[in-house]
Formats: structure tokens, C-alpha cells, sequence
């Protein structure tokens, strides 16, 4: 009876691996392009930052951006719709400078200014990077997300800037399905393992 | 010998005999692989709109019977037809019924082994799929309903091929029916579709995904739609309908098996 129970649970230990390894196997196609914006350039100004793209974006639908610069960048990806970002950006300004008028407010691009109001946020950076030189991002958020993308150059020197964006889409979900390999590849190899140490031990004996 | 004993040595030995290593493991990663990719590429893709747009993926015939799919309802009809075909005909199944055990609880151990495992597979994988890609945009009890109309038209053709397995005592006349009753589904509902709302009522019964689908007024032509819009409980109620039909052709079965089969 013994035996049937190991049968049973290598069954289904070698199932749940086949699982995971299908899991694998989707999880290895590459993300396939759905839009492509670009290629643009510009100058990023010496301590200021800029919006250079906001979309909605899912699990399974992220973007791709290639980016080519002269000198360091900040890239940050913001869980913000652009004008919620802009007012609330909007409105700690009027709290901190509360001697600017309208117009100035309106001109504090700063990266100083985005890093101080970004310090009081944090749980909205969702990806942060330096950028220098060549570089591609691949960015996908674990639940759907209206997504800003933002560009700031804390440096003193004028940045010049090439990018491209590309909207990818992957078959499954890159965040959760990492997760779901480890669980289903741990469980399987758990619940076969008495049966590949009775098959090892019956062969051994066999010779 | 414990009363459930030999139910599982029953259960284990038609187990053994019905899937030998790897069969099931090639099924389960296939299919996983090719309802992932048809979910994705022929469904809403990425973007699900709940419930309705889910009824779709679940239930039109691309995710239930393209290719793997259909080597689900295959095994289920091999597993029944020849193998147990098999043991009917040269009498395996009499040393079975040495065993302290009442001749329905053999078949159904049987029965649990050749259609219960592979269906459990199936609904476990569009589960385990569904909840990989789209997890709280649907709702459970949407999934378990889409599930169970897609699976009564494969369990329905599995009872017509048991009952004529045990009638002939043989697998092969029933394979054979099993696999054209199998295929020729697509064609029967559409000609009980050119027959208007009657047929397509007639039809829901045999494949209640139907019903589902025109509850949810998804996956069909307008003029459909406009013909016949059930509400969701007489959906349930075909869905009901369906299962009662496999049951009683089931029942009759276990009848035969019981009472009336000589071996």
C-alpha cells in the first residue's frame, strides 16, 4: 500500500513539474511589439526633468525603452496619471515656496524639486534608473497602472537624449509567473522525490 | 483488507494501465502551453473585460478542443473504450471482482481513473491559466459555471461510448462511435442552429456553453442573440439539463453493470 501512496504522489509531483516547466517555457517567449513611438531626441537642461511618456499599463503589457545618452540620467516610471502628478507636484510646491506666484510655479521644473517631492512618495517609484550611454528597460507593472515616465538631469551639463519606446505585450504575466514556477517546481520535486528514491534505490540493487 | 483498500487498488491499478509515464505529463504541459497562447492571442489578449469576455475564452471551441484539447476528450474515450473495452473482453475484469467489492464501486473506480483524472486535469489547468493571467477580474463562481458547460458535452459522449462498451463487451464499435460523436458536434449544433430558437434550445441542452454565451450575449452573430436571450438561471438550468442527460445514460450504465452484464 506503501508503494501506491510513493506512485501516487510521484504522479503527481512529476505532473505539477511538467507544470512548471510549461510555465517556463511561456515564460521564455520574448514580448512582442504592439506600438512603437520614436526614435526622438532632445536636450535634457542641466538640473531639470521632464515627462517624456504616460500610458496605461498591465501585467502583461509594458513598454520597452531604448535610450542613448551623453552624460547621467535619472529615469524614473511613476504609478501617477501625468496631471495628478502635475498638480500634486503643483501643490507641494505651493506648500514649500508658498512666496511664488502662479507662474513661477508653473516653471519649477527641477530636479531638485522632484526629488524632494518624490522623497515624500515613495510608494509611486515604481522603477528608478541611471542611465548613462546606451541602455534598454524593459518595464511591466504588477497591476494595471496608469504609468509616467519621467526623465530628470540632477547633473550641472546639458544632456543630449535618443530614445525610442515600444509597447510590448508578453504571453503571461513576467511578475507573477517567477513566483508561480518556484511554488509548482518546489511542490513537484517534494512529492517525487520518494519515487525517484525508490526507482534509484531498486536500481541500484537490480545491478 | 479496509473497506476502501481495494477501491484503491483498483483505482491505482487503472491508473497504471490507463496512463502509462509520460503520457499525462505531455498532455499537461501542452496544453497548459496551447490554452496560455490561444487564451491570450485568439481572447481579449491582455486587456480581459470580465465576466462576459471570459465566458468566451472558456467556452468557444478554439480554447476547449483545438488541438490538446481535444487529445483530453481522446484519452477519456481510449481510457473507456480501449482499455476498459480491453479488460471487459478478455476477462481481466473478472479477477477484478474477486476483490471484496461491489460491482459498482469497481466501475466506479474505473470510472474515476479514465474520466475523472483527466477532466480534473483539464478544469485545474484553465483554473490554474485563468488565475495566472487575469486574477480578480473574474468572478469564481463565472469560471466553475464556464467550466462545467464546456466539460458536459466531452462527459456526455464518455457515457454513450461506456454504455456501448459494456453492451458489446468491446472497445472498438464504441471508439468508433465515441470519436465520430466527438467530432461531429460542430457540425450538429450548427444545423440545430438553422432550425431557429427550438433547435438552438434543443442544442443548449446537448452543449449548454451555448446557453452561457447567449446569457452573456458574447461569441455569437447578432441575429443570434436577438433570437434567444436566456436568463442566467435557465442557463443554469441547461446547464443542469446537460448533466442530467450524461447522469441518466451513466445511471444506465451502472445498471447494466451491476445487474445484467454476464462476464
Amino acid at each position: 500500500m506503501k508503494s501506491r501512496w510513493i506512485t501516487l504522489m510521484g504522479r503527481t509531483g512529476s505532473i505539477l513539474i511538467a507544470l512548471g516547466l510549461a510555465s517556463v517555457l511561456l515564460s521564455a517567449i520574448p514580448p512582442r511589439p504592439l506600438s512603437e513611438m520614436g526614435p526622438w531626441r532632445f536636450t535634457s537642461r542641466p538640473e531639470k526633468y521632464g515627462i517624456i511618456h504616460a500610458e496605461v499599463y498591465l501585467p502583461q503589457k509594458g513598454c520597452r525603452i531604448l535610450i542613448t545618452t551623453n552624460g547621467s540620467l535619472q529615469i524614473y516610471f511613476l504609478a501617477a496619471h501625468p496631471l495628478q502628478l502635475l498638480e500634486s507636484i503643483k501643490s507641494w510646491i505651493k506648500e514649500h515656496f508658498p512666496t511664488l506666484n502662479e507662474t513661477q510655479v508653473l516653471m519649477r521644473w527641477e530636479a531638485s524639486v522632484l526629488e524632494a517631492f518624490l522623497q515624500t512618495r515613495p510608494e509611486d517609484i515604481m522603477l528608478k534608473e541611471t542611465v548613462k550611454g546606451e541602455r534598454s528597460i524593459d518595464f511591466f507593472p504588477p497591476k494595471a497602472t496608469n504609468v509616467t515616465v519621467l526623465v530628470s538631469n540632477p547633473s550641472l551639463m546639458p544632456v543630449d537624449v535618443n530614445g525610442k519606446i515600444t509597447v510590448i505585450s508578453t504571453v503571461v504575466p513576467r511578475g507573477r509567473i517567477a513566483t508561480t514556477i518556484e511554488v509548482l517546481t518546489a511542490f513537484g520535486v517534494a512529492l517525487a522525490l520518494p519515487k525517484i528514491v525508490k526507482k534509484s534505490k531498486d536500481y541500484v540493487r537490480s545491478r | 483488507m479496509r473497506k476502501g483498500k481495494p477501491f484503491l487498488e483498483v483505482f491505482a491499478s487503472a491508473l497504471n494501465e490507463d496512463y502509462g509515464f509520460p503520457v499525462l505529463e505531455f498532455v499537461v504541459f501542452a496544453y497548459t502551453v496551447e490554452i496560455t497562447i490561444a487564451l491570450e492571442t485568439f481572447g481579449h489578449g491582455p486587456e480581459p473585460s470580465g465576466d462576459p469576455a471570459l465566458i468566451v475564452l472558456l467556452t468557444n471551441p478554439i480554447s476547449a478542443f483545438m488541438l490538446v484539447g481535444l487529445m483530453f476528450g481522446l484519452l477519456v474515450l481510449k481510457n473507456i473504450a480501449y482499455s476498459f473495452g480491453n479488460d471487459l473482453e478478455r476477462g481481466v475484469i473478472v479477477s477484478f471482482l474477486s476483490y471484496p467489492l461491489r460491482r459498482r464501486s469497481l466501475l466506479t473506480a474505473k470510472l474515476l481513473s479514465s474520466i475523472g483524472v483527466p477532466f480534473m486535469l483539464f478544469a485545474s489547468i484553465q483554473v490554474f491559466v485563468i488565475f495566472l493571467l487575469v486574477p480578480g477580474m473574474v468572478s469564481p463562481h463565472v469560471v466553475l459555471l464556464a467550466i462545467l458547460s464546456v466539460l458536459s458535452y466531452p462527459i456526455l459522449v464518455a457515457s454513450i461510448v461506456l454504455v456501448l462498451t459494456i453492451f458489446f463487451k468491446r472497445g472498438s464499435k464504441a471508439l468508433f462511435v465515441g470519436i465520430v460523436l466527438y467530432f461531429a458536434s460542430g457540425f450538429s449544433w450548427l444545423l440545430l442552429l438553422m432550425t431557429g430558437p427550438t433547435g438552438l434550445k434543443a442544442a443548449a441542452i446537448i452543449y449548454p456553453s451555448i446557453a452561457l454565451q447567449l446569457h452573456y450575449k458574447t461569441g455569437w452573430d447578432p441575429s443570434v442573440l436577438r433570437a434567444w436571450t436566456p436568463s442566467f438561471n435557465e442557463a443554469l438550468l441547461y446547464i443542469g439539463a446537460g448533466y442530467a442527460l450524461s447522469i441518466s445514460i451513466l445511471a444506465a450504465a451502472y445498471l447494466y453493470f451491476e445487474r445484467r452484464l454476464e462476464m
